[in-house]
């Protein structure tokens, strides 16, 4: 009798967790505001068998409630040598929560994972959609993957798209009762429920009805605004490889086995080394030549199965084949210094353009890049190793002001990369012009970009061919019809690198005549582009990612014989914002302008929107203000 | 006489190289034969800032026969670029050969980079751990990349391809002599038993150096199994066509706005079987005309054997969807709704089917050819005269009107006769209406499939888009001017508001219009209308009021989501004729109140011009009568192609719109 009520009470709560009811009128009205998708349900289950051993089956089903949830319908999971992934089950429903359709296996899809930059490696993905266009209408997926080695472990993003909203979500982990679980939550209220049992430990956390969320101009991203859970080992094991990482210090160990033995060059190659240093003055100067060295004969192409996505090729690989990966660059740097005596670490880093947000408290594999970092006697130089162009101790927005890893023989080292400041991110640019009766205009600009402010320019430089840059500047400027006639760059090599770059147009009618006026804007370029409502509701942060200065001066010549009918006043804001100038001076057949503007990195709260629009409104209005100017009578 | 004779032979002997251009002869350049001088130039003449320069790039295809019955193709390939600049490192230094698995066997693979080092050419030849697979969907492919490189480095690669190929679906691959890098010798050779016919189409704009036939003959070993155990060895002697094409100095495609598809441009060579003349045998068409391929294809269980049958389970489908409407016009729209608004398209990019019509019903999607053929069978099963119409839409490249190459269309649509007039639908588009297309498929004739397949022309200057914009603006209390906004839009500008509609909502919408002014304004009863009726245009109205403060007022009477604010011909240069998708008629009308305690001191002047007389035209009509400002711009296109030789005058023609349209009028207050 005992055993027939057990039998039972678990057929019943397989009825309960499976058979949920997808009519969309369950769902509440305060899930569909601003939503585009609603999470029905969504449960991560981690099952760590062991330190290498783990098991992740994953249960998700969203009502797509229009169009623009439609991206989100479809299934997508990737596998490789270090996961397999299996039993992919899917369903569709219509809005009762009728169900429609199962999956087929053949309809599901196997693909290559291996992008523009990756030559081979074990990344593959399997997708699935039921191209439903009812709306709305529920999808269910499920499937399981199993972990041959863990290093890293999933992580639980409740919300990880904008207008996506939750009414209920889980992840349940269940690991050996001597298993050390580390996790790090973000926005999760409370602690996760844990249960003893007698050889296993189930950690619980859960979410009900969180509500769409939207992005804001100049806002958090949804990672930073989402709840998150982050999973951890303390102890692991992947491809024969152990180690810990409860601490950076072990973290950092980890990958130093990685790299042991790595270092070793060919004999010609050392030789290279020190042909090219030898005679060297100083460290510094060693380090630019052997930097320019690298750059000069190698490029970036990424082969990796396995631990290869964390163990790099060794340096007898990139002296042989004159390319590697970030892994196998900065290894290879590391090599090349060391035989010209001069010591240096392979730092490990959570690369991306202000892809800052980074838990220094919580050792675990953020990361996604390798750089180089050399300690001089007076300064440290850090190494970009995948790029062929930067000036050597420069990093770009890729990889400035955040947490590195450094990999010491003793294990890792947490540092920051340089953060550059106002100063150093900062563009000139002056302006000499003409226009003539007709309004035609001919330019001449020069601008020097320097710093962040530098790296755009850098890039499109030195990545598009001559016809291409040429179409890109000639389609680049607010002008309603212009023509680069000619266009120059000029670098400076140097740790705060810079870049003139000069361009000579015409614009046609750039100046509006009518009868007797002459209509000019005398700002030629730098518009400022947003504008904002100031009545908007705002829910986070304003977030400034980083620092720069513009300073614009614009000398226009204008026809003879005209005078000011209409002049806009000079002004000036000075606040927490941002401090902007813009003035304008008619001097006989002459237009000064200059425009200077600056801001700082900075985060303000939601209830300074509305003085944040008003700062960008005035900007905006200023900097499309016009002169007008009236023929003289006689 | 005897002059003559010889002369007859040698006429016939030529027969195939009449096309001879010069003395020139191709290049048998071998794998690794670089040399120190190859290093030599800094730059190239053809094109002296090219980033890599194709130095040679050969192709070949020969047939030979196999042990499974029939042929296989023998398809050589060998390319050697000088790599100038880092720039093209990322397009050029690996190369992916993707094939269809199980089929073809890729041979003789070799790699290598070459660099030159004091006085001598280095060499980094690739060995095999080096050449990766991978596999994609139904391709495998073959990937390397070149190791040891620096600029100036010159790469080069062999390898051949055999696969077989099955009775009647004999093929030769194409070949393109350009490429978005310049070519200094592109060479292709084909070799072909003279038993299977091909029609060559070529296209491009550049002459070639060499294009000669030579006949020869050669013999053809094919096994045929019989099981397991049996075979029989059929030797053929037969004599075979060689065919050569090289192109010198082929300059880089350069891509350009306004252009359906660059590849129409590319100078290329492709092939087409037509047709299996044995000795001895009656010829055996593969390539027929229009109206047997149009016969063969009603017949095909992939494209016509379906909507020819009775289909009588239909029947329901039709009911519900005719829901009692009797009108022949109106029976046929609700028909054409229903697959519209139920089936999804899955692939917008095929002429046959994917599946019968039958499982396209069940499953309620499928490809734009299941969808519409769907739509043609419920529309006869219904009593209409109702036919496919296939085309190739405009980033598919153009089609042949002379020879039916199926693989040169994509796309399925349908055409209904109802009361004597001939509607066009696309039940695959969601946001289309009953009659109407997309702009892609504006793309040149379409062929309709019936017992007369006509061409229907569906060029892009037969597609005429109408818009109108009216606002009226009234004094208001307090010095402020109100007034009412309309712009009713032609087909396919509502076609992409729809589209843009479906990503954000039309607060989002209305948000930008307010924003796209530069003086504040108040919005209010906005609205759009027929977001959901695609038959009807799509309509963008709001109410506005703003108010003028200064004592003078600088005023453009167009406003800014009207007028052009930028010339879309950008570029100063043209290489290749402007395909616009459609000619466009644009009209605006504004009446507006003088502003309360002011005068007009300027406005603009009216004008008109015209483009090459008849091709286009521009008005801009300006007055101020009894306090009130009349006002009317019109914008109209007659066709929608140019050639490159009157860019420069389409450019100045919008160049002159963008101008007029940024005028201002000038208001001063009353002293």
């Amino acid at each position: 009798m005992k055993n027939f009520v057990l039998v039972f009470s678990f057929l019943f709560i397989v009825d309960f967790s499976f058979a949920q009811d997808f009519n969309v009128n369950q769902i509440p009205d305060s899930l569909k505001e601003h939503a585009n998708v609603v999470e029905r349900l969504d449960e991560t289950r981690v099952i760590i068998k062991s330190i290498d051993k783990a098991i992740i089956k994953h249960k998700y089903a969203y009502t797509i409630l229009n169009e623009a949830g439609a991206k989100y319908s479809g299934y997508f999971n990737d596998y490789s040598d270090l996961k397999d992934l299996h039993d992919i089950d899917g369903d569709l429903f219509d809005e009762s929560g009728k169900h429609l359709k199962n999956i087929k296996k053949k309809d599901i899809g196997d693909y290559s994972g291996d992008d523009d930059e990756t030559l081979a490696s074990d990344a593959r993905f399997k997708a699935h959609n039921f191209y439903y266009n009812q709306y709305p209408y529920t999808i269910e997926y499920e499937d399981e993957q199993d972990y041959n080695g863990i290093f890293v472990l999933p992580e639980w993003v409740t919300q990880p798209y904008e207008n996506f909203s939750v009414e209920s979500s889980r992840l349940i982990v269940e690991t050996p009762a001597d298993y050390n679980l580390r996790y790090k939550q973000s926005n999760y209220w409370g602690n996760p429920s844990i249960v003893h049992d007698n050889d296993k430990i189930t950690y619980t956390w859960e979410v009900k009805n969180q509500k769409a969320k939207h992005l804001e101009p100049y806002g958090p991203s949804m990672s930073e605004i989402s709840t998150a859970v982050i999973l951890a080992p303390t102890n692991f094991s992947i491809q024969g490889f152990t180690g810990k990482m409860d601490s950076w210090q072990d973290f950092g160990m980890f990958r130093q086995t990685l790299l042991g033995g790595k270092d070793e060059l060919d004999d010609a190659t050392k030789a290279k080394v020190h042909q090219l240093t030898d005679t060297a003055k100083n460290a510094t100067e060693k380090v630019v030549l052997l930097y320019k060295y690298l750059q000069n004969n190698t490029r970036y192409v990424n082969v990796s199965f396995g631990i290869g996505g964390w163990q790099p090729h060794d340096a007898k690989y990139v002296g042989e084949k004159k390319y590697g990966d970030c892994k196998a660059l900065s290894n290879f740097m590391g090599a090349l210094l060391k035989e010209a005596g001069i010591n240096s670490f392979y730092a490990i880093i959570k690369a991306g353009k202000n892809n800052t947000s980074f838990f220094t408290d919580f050792p675990c594999n953020q990361f996604n890049h390798v750089i180089r970092c050399v300690p001089l006697q007076h300064d440290t130089m850090w190494l970009e190793c995948t790029s062929q162009t930067l000036p050597a101790g420069y990093l770009g927005d890729f990889t400035c002001n955040r947490p590195a890893l450094l990999i010491t023989d003793s294990g890792g080292k947490l540092v920051y990369t340089p953060s550059y400041n106002e100063n150093d991110n900062e563009y000139v640019r002056n302006i000499n012009a003409n226009i003539n009766d007709e309004g035609d205009l001919t330019a001449k600009i020069i601008s020097n970009y320097k710093g962040l402010e530098y790296d755009d320019e850098h890039e499109m430089f030195h990545e598009l061919n001559n016809s291409d840059l040429k179409k890109y500047l000639n389609e680049e400027f607010p002008l309603s019809s212009y023509e680069v006639n000619n266009f120059g760059y000029k670098e400076t090599d140097e740790a705060m690198p810079s870049i003139r770059e000069s361009i000579d147009l015409t614009s046609n009618s750039y100046a509006h005549v009518s009868g007797k006026r002459l209509f000019i804007v005398p700002n030629i370029i730098d518009k400022n582009d947003l504008k904002l409502d100031t009545t908007e509701k705002r829910n986070y942060d304003i977030v400034y990612p980083y620092s720069f200065k513009h300073a614009d001066t614009i000398n226009i010549t204008i026809p003879h014989g005209y005078s000011v009918e209409a002049l806009p006043k000079n002004k000036t804001i000075d606040n927490k914002f941002g401090e902007y100038a813009i003035t304008y001076l008619v001097d006989d057949d002459k237009i000064v302008f200059t425009r200077f503007y600056e801001r700082k990195l900075n985060r303000f709260s939601p209830t300074d929107y509305p003085e944040f629009a008003n700062f960008y409104n005035d900007i905006y209005k200023a900097d499309r203000n016009q002169i007008v100017l009236v023929k003289n009578d006689n | 006489m005897f002059f003559n004779r010889i002369g007859a032979i040698a006429c016939c002997a030529i027969i195939f190289s009449v096309n001879a251009f010069s003395q020139s002869k191709e290049l048998n350049v071998k794998f690794g034969d670089v040399k120190p001088d190859d290093f030599k130039p800094q730059a190239y003449t053809i094109d002296s800032s090219a980033d890599a320069v194709y130095l040679y790039d050969m192709g070949s295809c020969k047939y030979e026969g196999n042990t499974e019955g029939w042929f296989s193709i023998v398809f050589n390939v060998h390319e050697r670029i000088r790599l100038m600049h880092k720039k093209s490192f990322d397009d050029l230094a690996t190369v992916k050969i993707p094939f269809v698995q199980d089929e073809a066997k890729v041979e003789d693979l070799k790699a290598a980079t070459y660099n030159y080092k004091d006085g001598s050419v280095v060499v980094s030849a690739l060995d095999k751990k080096s050449f990766f697979t991978d596999k994609d969907g139904k391709y495998k492919i073959i990937k390397f990349t070149y190791p040891d490189l620096q600029e100036g480095s010159i790469v080069e690669y062999t390898f051949t391809m055999r696969a077989p190929i099955y009775y009647g679906h004999e093929f030769i691959p194409d070949w393109n002599f350009q490429s978005y890098y310049p070519h200094l010798w592109s060479q292709y050779t084909i070799e072909v038993p003279q038993f299977f016919d091909f029609v060559t189409l070529r296209q491009g704009y550049l002459s070639p150096l060499l294009d000669t036939s030579s006949a020869s003959a050669d013999n053809f070993h094919i096994v045929i199994q019989h099981g397991a155990e049996a075979s029989d060895n059929v030797s053929i002697r037969s004599n075979t066509i060689k065919h050569t094409w090289v192109y010198k100095d082929v300059p880089a495609l350069k891509d350009e706005n306004f252009i359906t598809d660059l590849d129409n441009y590319k100078q290329s060579v492709q092939f087409q079987l037509s047709a299996h003349r044995f000795p001895d045998e009656a010829p055996e068409y593969f390539m027929h005309s229009w109206p047997e391929t149009i016969d063969q294809l009603m017949k095909a269980d992939y494209f016509g054997a379906d909507i020819n049958k009775e289909n009588a389970w239909l029947k329901d489908d039709i009911k519900t969807a005719a829901n009692g409407e009797t009108d022949p016009l109106k029976k046929a729209q609700k028909i054409y709704e229903s697959v519209r608004d139920n089936y999804t398209c899955t692939d917008y990019s095929s002429w046959y089917l994917s599946q019968s019509i039958k499982k396209t019903e069940q499953l309620k999607k499928g490809n734009v050819a299941d969808i519409n053929m769907l739509l043609v069978a419920m529309l006869r099963n219904a009593g209409y005269d109702a036919n496919p119409v296939m085309l190739s839409t405009r980033d598919h490249g153009k089609t042949y009107d002379v020879y039916p190459l199926l693989d040169r269309f994509n796309y399925v649509i349908v055409q209904v006769n109802v009361n004597d007039k001939s509607y066009l639908l696309d039940a695959a588009d969601p946001l289309v209406g009953f009659g109407q297309l997309d702009e892609d498929c504006y793309n040149g004739n379409a062929r309709l499939v019936a017992s007369t397949p006509v061409l229907i022309d569906l060029s892009a200057d037969s597609l005429h888009e109408s818009e109108t914009t009216s606002l009226f603006l009234a004094n208001g209390d307090d010095g402020e001017i109100t007034g009412s906004y309309k712009c009713t839009m032609g087909q396919i500008q509502s076609i992409d508001l729809r589209e843009k509609l479906k990503k954000s909502s039309q607060d989002d919408y209305f948000k930008d219009v307010k924003k796209s002014f530069a003086f504040d304004v108040d919005l209010s009863n906005e609205g759009i209308d027929s977001v959901r009726q695609p038959d009807m245009p799509a309509a963008i109205h709001y109410d506005v009021s703003f108010k003028p403060a200064d004592d003078i007022v600088y005023f453009n009477p167009m406003f800014p989501t009207d007028a052009y604010k930028k010339n879309p011909f950008e570029s100063a240069e043209r290489f290749y004729p402007v395909e616009m998708p459609y000619c466009m008629d644009e009209t605006y009308i504004l009446n507006m109140e003088i502003p309360k305690g002011y005068k007009v001191d300027e406005l603009p002047k009216s004008a008109r011009v015209s483009l090459n007389e008849n091709e286009g035209m521009f008005e801009y009509l300006i007055q101020e009568n009894n306090g009130y400002i009349q006002m009317r711009c019109h914008t109209k296109l007659n066709k929608a192609n140019f050639e490159p030789e009157d860019y420069e005058t389409l450019r100045k023609f919008f160049g002159f719109i963008v101008e007029k349209e940024n005028e201002q009028i000038v208001f001063k207050k009353n002293s």
